[in-house]
């Protein structure tokens, strides 16, 4: 392909739009862990906010890159990419450091930790993405289906192990959005949908942590437990409430700056959002996060072949599901399950991980076959 | 491939649903209850402390409390949002603890977790705190925390093995509140405290978690004895500068064990400080009298464990137990003594040139013999006495086997002389009389509780039972045998009669139980170049029950050391031995 057939086919509104996400998170970085006299060079080079900075510029040029290369070039890396994934999988789990409640998620690398499970997801989609639309493949049959969901198991076991409920669920997003595109059996699908159902209320009641169960319990009913994780449920839902339509102003909210809020700069960032800059300020985070997502399903309608378009589908399942929990749990309306907020939370393992994936998307769309249009 | 971009639509619309979802649910949160949860923002004053768990209490083995928990009042300040008040606070607050207004505002705005108050002030007295809660109007986001403080009942008798604890965090920083800080600290807890728009706290405080007080040690230690042991080396330490036999007798060391359990039973360090006073630790804020030399000045070392030095004929036992164990000398063999000599080109002489004539093992030990060792030391060579000072303990062995519970300095190799490429003959007649080679005194305890309980190597150490704060025993320690070897039984029993004749005939004379002992003069050629005293002891010499050793460093002849030795033994014997 030409170089400027690539430049012509190059989706430059959507690689924006990532990036003033990104910005945008580092804005609310800096509100979330630095308080309102605090001057400029400070928040610069405050430990929060110059992470993120260099972790969102690894990650445009981790984008950029991703997107020149083909990526029907990554269908011959599918195996070493799924089997390493599983292999530092396994490795969180023997030698993972833990960290909120005893969680094992991170992995330690040089001066870095990250975090294997946000990687992971990509490979899932990757490997959904390249099994589904094998030619010789087709999920008519229960048998096949099976096949399909098959990868899509051992990560995901190893990651609610850790234990990272949220993450686990993710997958499931992922899954059902590919399966679905891929053309899963209506009857098929309304099959697996009740089994899951039945399968969540006994896992709940089996396989469930104590303090999984209480979230959801306390999801409930926050007011039964003031002083533990009722508490971050109440205190976020009154930041939310108290922007109100105009918001307190940017680096102006008392829940956020007074660190009633805990998380506040990574899963609970949305708070910190609805506090400062009001519902007018979420409308507009929600309006420009609807419109990547809108422009990652035109990819997906635009794309040349199947493979590509599962890509996308799996991205986007993956953004609009972390972003309906994320922010629905901070106004009490989703249980807390300890999700980041893509492109906004603090983390770097989780920025980087999306940018790969937006990578991936643009290299779908940059390399479609224009001669349809 | 039509289904597939008819799914996809679906799809958008599903996700287009879900995003309108999440705009109800914040419309409903933000605007349409926006007033109520704002208004709940406005009065929500949740203040969330810390609550420091009261430290473990050490006391010792004759049950006197060493060191315990007072209550002091800390003031701090939590964030106050509004700009003017927090600076009205502020400048309340400094005026009224003549603080400076500068620092105490750059405190709170570098503090990182704005949720918590910050301690500006601790130590604050009871009458400062009764003026600031009548200003407390004034001062919005005053927090007035009872905290525990550390406190040791007896200021300088135990500072080295105890060691200090850091006011802020609480944590043991050395000595033992450092090596069972773990036991001792406890767990700090929290509760949440609601104030009023005054911010003066209304209700009942909420647990979060509520503060576990740390475990209790009892030690090995006797009070009592550490005091004897104390007072008599200051004295005889004082005594000597005076008389100006040894001006520079500053600084010393006593270490008393029981060789049959490796129990510390005393440890005292000269100069030592005061354990309760911050700054005394800290050169300079000790106020030593102008004539101590630099060298002097270090009250923050623990000489026991930390510090050594060439230990003189106090090393005559190893090295006539490691020729009669090898033998190169028999019990009864004399070796002449002309009061002076040279052994393997090496000029020897005994204390005061005095010819001992024909003498044995028992007569040499009993009259310090420094040819007939420095004979002995000849015949063993340098390897053969290096493989007896490892059975006995006094190798580099120690460094990382934990020789006491007490965590050590940087230690450099016990043996390191051995390793320098200078070496030639007269090296082994001066090791064999306790020159070149370094030891501490703990170290020298250790070999001399060998002797007497007949080749067990006890591990020292300090901590006898922890118990929690309801009173249950968590752990109760048991001796530690770290090696034993096999002695000779006659060999091990013409020592302990050199050791008895020793003591017998001079030092000891008149001694309540017959008790072993022995005196060393190290020569140290390093300034200020007095010689240093020794003495090593045990008793009863039938059934020992306590080691002693004593080290004056700079103190001169042996003899002087052996003084603090019979003090020792005379409380022993008069006030302890009856009790067992």
């Amino acid at each position: 392909m030409g170089r400027e057939k690539f430049l012509r086919n190059f989706d430059w509104t959507l690689l924006a739009t990532v990036i003033l996400l990104g910005l945008f998170g580092l804005l609310m970085v800096a509100a979330s862990t630095n308080t309102g006299d605090a001057e400029l060079r400070e928040i610069l080079t405050s430990r929060f906010v110059f992470r993120q900075g260099v972790f969102l510029l690894i990650g445009i040029g981790a984008m950029v890159l991703l997107s020149i290369i083909d990526y029907n070039e990554w269908r011959r890396f599918i195996i070493p990419i799924y089997i390493f994934t599983l292999f530092v999988l396994l490795l969180v789990m023997f030698r993972g450091q833990s960290g909120i409640l005893g969680a094992q998620r991170w992995i330690q690398i040089g001066f870095f930790s990250f975090q294997p499970s946000e990687f992971a997801k990509i490979t899932i989609i990757l490997t959904m993405a390249v099994v589904l639309s094998r030619e010789d493949f087709s999920i008519d049959s229960w048998y096949n289906l099976a096949l399909a969901i098959g990868p899509a198991v051992p990560p995901m076991i190893l990651i609610f192990m850790q234990p990272d409920l949220g993450t686990s669920l993710v997958f499931i997003a992922i899954t059902i959005g590919a399966l679905f595109v891929a053309g899963i059996r209506w009857i098929h699908l309304g099959i697996l949908s009740l089994s899951g159902l039945i399968g969540s209320v006994l896992a709940y009641l089996f396989v469930f942590k104590d303090y999984q169960q209480q979230r959801l319990a306390i999801f409930l009913d926050p007011w039964q437990d003031l002083q533990g994780m009722g508490w971050q449920i109440i205190q976020s839902k009154i930041a939310v409430g108290s922007g109100q339509f105009w918001g307190r102003g940017l680096f102006q909210g008392t829940q956020s700056q007074l660190d009633f809020l805990p998380e506040k700069h990574t899963d609970f960032i949305f708070s910190v959002v609805g506090e400062e800059l009001g519902f007018l300020g979420a409308m507009a985070l929600l309006a420009v996060y609807l419109f990547m997502v809108w422009k990652v399903f035109q990819v997906a309608l635009e794309a040349k072949d199947l493979f590509g378009r599962l890509i996308c589908i799996g991205v986007s399942s993956m953004l609009i599901f972390q972003l309906v929990v994320n922010v629905g749990m901070t106004i009490s309306v989703m249980p807390v399950t300890g999700l980041p907020l893509p492109l906004i939370s603090y983390g770097g393992s989780s920025l980087l991980a999306t940018c790969i994936g937006m990578g991936l998307v643009l290299s779908v769309a940059a390399h479609r076959d224009t001669s349809l249009f | 491939m039509k289904e597939n971009l008819f799914r996809i639509q679906v799809l958008r619309v599903v996700a287009t649903a879900v995003v309108l979802f999440l705009v109800y649910s914040l419309f409903h949160v933000q605007v349409v209850e926006g007033e109520r949860w704002s208004s709940m923002a406005e009065s929500n004053r949740f203040r969330r402390f810390t609550q420091v768990a009261p430290r473990g209490s050490i006391y010792s083995a004759d049950g006197v409390t060493l060191a315990t928990n007072i209550k002091t009042y800390d003031v701090a300040m939590s964030y106050e949002h509004d700009r003017q008040l927090r600076e009205q606070a502020i400048t309340t607050l400094c005026s009224l603890l003549n603080l400076d207004t500068d620092e105490v505002t750059q405190l709170l705005r570098t503090h990182q977790r704005k949720f918590e108050p910050v301690v500006v002030a601790s130590g604050v007295s009871f009458e400062k705190v009764a003026m600031l809660e009548e200003h407390r109007y004034l001062i919005p986001g005053l927090v007035i925390q009872v905290n525990p403080r550390r406190h040791f009942p007896q200021p300088y008798l135990f500072s080295q093995p105890l060691g200090r604890v850091s006011a802020r965090e609480y944590t043991g920083i050395s000595g033992l509140e450092r090596q069972w800080n773990d036991y001792l600290q406890g767990q700090s807890g929290s509760y949440i405290i609601q104030v009023n728009a005054n911010h003066v706290p209304i209700g009942e405080p909420v647990y979060d978690r509520e503060a576990v007080p740390g475990h209790d040690l009892q030690l090995t230690l006797d009070a009592e004895l550490q005091q004897v042991a104390q007072d008599s080396l200051r004295r005889v330490l004082e005594k000597l500068r005076e008389n100006e036999t040894a001006e520079n007798a500053w600084a010393g060391a006593v270490v008393v064990i029981d060789p049959n359990t490796g129990r510390i039973l005393a440890m005292v360090s000269e100069p030592t400080f005061d354990i309760n006073n911050p700054n005394s630790f800290v050169q300079g804020g000790i106020i030593y009298p102008e004539e101590v030399p630099s060298w002097a000045r270090t009250h923050g070392l623990d000489r026991t464990v930390n510090y050594r030095k060439p230990i003189g004929s106090t090393m005559k036992m190893l090295t006539g137990m490691a020729a009669l164990e090898t033998g190169n000398v028999s019990s009864s063999e004399t070796i002449r003594c002309t009061g002076r000599t040279e052994i393997s080109n090496q000029p020897t002489q005994c204390y005061a040139r005095t010819a001992h004539g024909n003498v044995d093992m028992i007569r040499a030990l009993e009259v310090s013999c420094n040819i007939y060792f420095g004979n002995l030391g000849h015949r063993m060579g340098r390897d053969v006495f290096y493989q007896y000072l490892e059975i006995f303990g006094m190798g580099w062995e120690h460094r990382n086997a934990g020789f006491t519970d007490i965590p050590f300095g940087e230690q450099r190799d016990a043996l390191d002389y051995r390793l320098r490429d200078t070496w030639f003959g007269g090296h082994n007649v001066q090791i064999a009389y306790g020159q070149l080679n370094e030891f501490t005194p703990m170290q020298v305890a250790n070999y001399v509780a060998m002797i007497a309980n007949g080749g067990t190597h006890y591990k020292p150490y300090l901590v006898e039972t922890i118990t929690d704060y309801t009173g249950e025993v968590v752990e109760h320690f048991q001796p530690t045998i770290i090696k034993s070897h096999d002695f000779d039984p006659a060999h091990l029993e013409t020592i302990r009669q050199g050791m008895l004749a020793a003591a017998r005939g001079g030092h000891m004379r008149g001694v309540a139980q017959p008790t072993a002992g022995k005196t060393g003069t190290a020569e140290d050629r390093s300034p200020p170049g007095n010689a240093h005293a020794w003495w090593v002891g045990y008793g009863p010499y039938d059934e020992p029950e306590i080691v002693v050793v004593v080290f004056l460093e700079r103190g001169g002849l042996g003899l002087r050391a052996a003084e603090v030795g019979r003090d020792i033994f005379d409380f022993w014997y008069e006030h302890r031995q009856d009790n067992d």
